[in-house]
């Protein structure tokens, strides 16, 4: 059977910038984003969404004692995209839901909760949000690191193309700004600490970058194949054309310094991108070793790009989520024709590349995600936009 | 916080539900719709906040229908089986419980409070 065409039907998101396209495009007006320094600890910078409350977006849940701030996150994007489909109960019966999700680092053992083994269990999240949703298609939850949010998507638009399922959830929620999530980012020497106001902390790409800074937040998409979209007559947001995914096979935390694996991801999803105007949403970290890596990947790679967005420079680091909701911001710029420049990128590292240093008007023909987490776990998305 | 408040705010808390529709006449299972896995809840938070041991079988009347089942088959008057079952419940309320039984499960938010004052326990702080 040839492959069917998947497209973007819609974006639900929960991010530090907001959880509305028009939210979102009047705070990516802004210079920086909305970072503050971390209650636990004020050496450490952080973008919190603000006053997320579960039953704004679902009502009442009494699973959401065992899911983290992040899962709920995702709980309230998956509704909130469900919402913008307008998909009914025979849609979402057979629907596939692909999750990326990071672990819960607060679960422990307790005496004042019997469950508190579904606090430790992945798929939680995946079981409550089939409950509230009615979901009963192909699925999976995917704990890949950095990368698994895009390698959901990536799973799901696989899923759609080879006819497994007509319609999908994928995506992904992730919140580190517990004492023990930056506690964890702190020993493992990635976050940006030598700052003085909390918004310049993230600098991707700039030769004074020294980590990243602790986001949170969450975007689930509805992939459909094509034929079904149309067929209900549903908006097109975008194309998804390829997805891949790669191991480097070296070190457990840092980027192989070569990105041979990561290029040929890469390089699979441009493949599939054709010509025409490119805005790349790169990872751009601002660690010294991921963006030394990216960059050189992105000269070798991309050269002709028109673009290379980093937007945690304005989020802060999504974790497990940063794909999707790098997507979603993406989608939610290409529709509005409007890209925001890098923050605090001052000195590129590489002026050669397209990195944006001011906002630009663009509608971009074709965008490629990219992921690289912790384990060298690489994975990147193509996706083309139609007049 | 007496007992019976406690009870309340762990029911409201675990079924995520306003404590203000919360009497102790109202039925934890037909009203409130709790299900086996936050009976389980319930349990471990009774244990934990109200300072009791809690049997869980005792406090959800979980065998109520086979206990029933087996003193009908031993001729044995329902009442002083269900009294020997459920000793923390009095005759009266056994006996509406017998009478309510074919409408549904009969476990109202007074039998926990029952169960936790038969318990003793220490009084929440």
């Amino acid at each position: 059977m040839e492959a069917r065409r998947v497209v973007v039907t819609a974006s639900g998101f929960v991010l530090p910038q907001g959880s509305t396209r028009r939210e979102v495009v009047e705070a990516l007006g802004a210079d920086r984003g909305p970072f503050v320094r971390s209650g636990p600890d004020p050496r450490v910078a952080v973008c919190p969404v603000p006053d997320f409350d579960l039953r704004e977006h679902v009502g009442r849940c009494k699973n959401a004692r065992y899911l983290t701030r992040g899962q709920q996150l995702c709980l309230a994007a998956a509704v909130r995209a469900v919402d913008e489909a307008g998909l009914g109960p025979a849609h979402l019966d057979r629907a596939g839901l692909f999750l990326g999700l990071g672990p819960n680092l607060q679960a422990r053992p307790r005496d004042d909760k019997a469950l508190w083994l579904l606090d430790c269990l992945p798929n939680t999240l995946a079981a409550a949000m089939a409950e509230i949703l009615g979901l009963h298609g192909e699925n999976l939850t995917v704990m890949t690191a950095c990368a698994a949010s895009t390698q959901a998507l990536g799973q799901a638009y696989r899923t759609v193309a080879a006819g497994l399922a007509d319609v999908a959830l994928a995506g992904g929620g992730d919140s580190r700004l517990s004492p023990e999530g930056i506690q964890a980012y702190r020993q493992a020497g990635v976050l940006a600490t030598d700052f003085l106001r909390p918004e310049e902390a993230c600098r991707p790409f700039d030769r004074d970058r020294s980590g990243f800074a602790v986001g949170e937040g969450a975007a689930v998409f509805v992939l459909e194949s094509l034929e079904h979209a149309r067929a209900r007559g549903a908006a097109v947001l975008a194309e998804i054309t390829g997805a891949s995914s790669s191991l480097d096979g070296g070190s457990l935390t840092g980027p192989d310094p070569s990105g041979r694996a990561a290029m040929r991801a890469v390089r699979q999803c441009l493949e599939t991108l054709g010509g025409g105007e490119l805005c790349v949403l790169a990872h751009g970290t601002g660690t010294v070793m991921n963006d030394q890596t990216e960059a050189a990947i992105l000269a070798e790679t991309v050269p002709g790009a028109r673009a290379i967005c980093a937007f945690k420079s304005r989020t802060g680091h999504l974790a497990s989520a940063c794909g999707a909701g790098e997507l979603a911001l993406g989608l939610i710029c290409a529709q509005a024709g409007l890209f925001p420049a890098i923050a605090n990128l001052e000195n590129p590292i590489d002026p050669a590349l397209p990195l944006l240093r001011t906002p630009m008007i663009f509608r971009p023909q074709s965008m490629l995600l990219q992921s690289f987490g912790f384990g060298g776990q690489n994975a990147c998305l193509g996706v083309r936009f139609h007049e | 916080m007496n007992q019976l408040e406690t009870i309340t705010a762990i029911l409201a808390d675990i079924l995520d539900l306003d404590p203000a529709g919360i009497t102790p006449e109202t039925y934890v299972i037909r009203d409130l719709r709790a299900e086996s896995i936050d009976l389980l809840e319930i349990g471990v938070a009774m244990q934990h906040r109200l300072g009791i041991e809690v049997d869980d079988d005792t406090l959800f009347l979980r065998n109520m229908r086979t206990v029933l089942a087996r003193a009908a088959k031993a001729g044995t008057a329902a009442i002083d089986a269900l009294r020997g079952e459920y000793p923390h419940l009095d005759d009266a309320r056994l006996g509406q419980m017998l009478a309510d039984q074919p409408a549904g499960p009969v476990l109202k938010v007074r039998d926990l409070a029952a169960y936790a004052a038969a318990r003793g326990g220490e009084r929440e702080e």
